[in-house]
């Protein structure tokens, strides 16, 4: 399975590099597309696991705290890696408030703050995903299943969603969503937020 | 964003409600598969093709790959100690230490 996730993404950049450096006139309309099919068939598989509402009552109460700790580790990790780069403290953090939603962290940050750390926030998002595509396997496996749902940020509720449904269980899939759904709620108020904070020093 | 979460409550209810034909039940996983390559290649398209990215990439690429590794280290670490924490009611295999 993960060589297929690598094979896809990577033919994928090459194409887009190389063959493809203008883009496709629909691909947006393809990948929005082959990302609800891919829920669809999450949601199909929820359905099989037996009773939900029992698996969501046996998860523990740490469970609903997942978004939370999330974005603190997010805000934190980013801290401690700005520490090793050129880059104010202040600004790592505003990046890493972008928890792997790309289009818009990058696009608040560039628009109400500075063009470049909007290109930084870009890149950093992109990684991000990218690595949580490559990592859930992993983690799931060596750390348990609701840490894996951590690299993903607000990208478990769509893109990564499959790869952590595949990954783990259904139980940890429901939370993964939860997870998803609130941060992908949050960070259009955290992101202002954070600016709002930088530019008050 | 609203039609993502209706592919999910509607791939639910279709399978509660028994709507799928036969043929389709039996290949979901298959399904799946086939949608997550095309999503993953569709997405390595536009990655590799976004000009912004491309041009930014020797720039700042090093400082985004330092964020984005520490991010994701964060996150999991603080994941992964909130079950550790837990340890009466989280089993390990959902990151705690219960047997």
């Amino acid at each position: 399975m993960t060589m297929i996730i690598v094979g896809s993404l990577v033919v994928g950049m090459l194409c887009g590099y190389f063959l493809l450096p203008g883009g496709l006139p629909f691909l947006s309309s393809i990948t929005d597309g082959a990302l609800a099919l891919l829920l669809f068939t999450v949601g199909y598989d929820l359905a099989q696991g037996g009773d939900l509402r029992q698996k969501i009552k046996d998860l523990p109460r740490i469970a609903l705290a997942v978004p939370v700790l999330v974005i603190l580790g997010s805000l934190l990790g980013s801290l401690v890696g700005t520490l090793f780069i050129d880059l104010p403290l202040g600004e790592g953090v505003l990046v890493g408030a972008g928890l792997g939603w790309y289009s818009l962290s990058a696009v608040i940050i560039a628009q109400s703050y500075d063009v470049t750390l909007g290109a930084v926030a870009l890149l950093t998002n992109v990684f991000r995903e990218v690595l949580a595509i490559l990592l859930i396997p992993i983690i799931a496996r060596k750390l348990g299943y609701l840490p894996a749902i951590a690299p993903g940020g607000a990208t478990t509720m769509d893109v990564t969603l499959p790869i952590i449904s595949q990954s783990t269980d259904s139980q940890t899939t429901i939370v993964a969503f939860y997870s998803g759904t609130v941060l992908t709620a949050l960070i259009p108020f955290l992101v202002p937020l954070i600016i709002k904070l930088l530019q008050g020093f | 964003m609203l039609l993502l979460i209706g592919a999910v409550v509607l791939g639910f209810v279709m399978a509660r409600l028994d709507l799928l034909p036969r043929f389709l039940h039996v290949r979901m996983g298959h399904l799946g598969t086939l949608a997550l390559i095309l999503l993953l290649f569709s997405m390595g398209i536009s990655m590799g093709s976004n000009s912004e990215i491309i041009s930014s990439l020797p720039k700042l690429g090093g400082k985004a790959l330092v964020l984005s590794i520490s991010t994701i280290a964060g996150s999991v670490f603080f994941v992964w100690i909130g079950m550790r924490l837990t340890t009466e009611k989280t089993s390990k295999k959902l990151g705690g230490a219960r047997q």
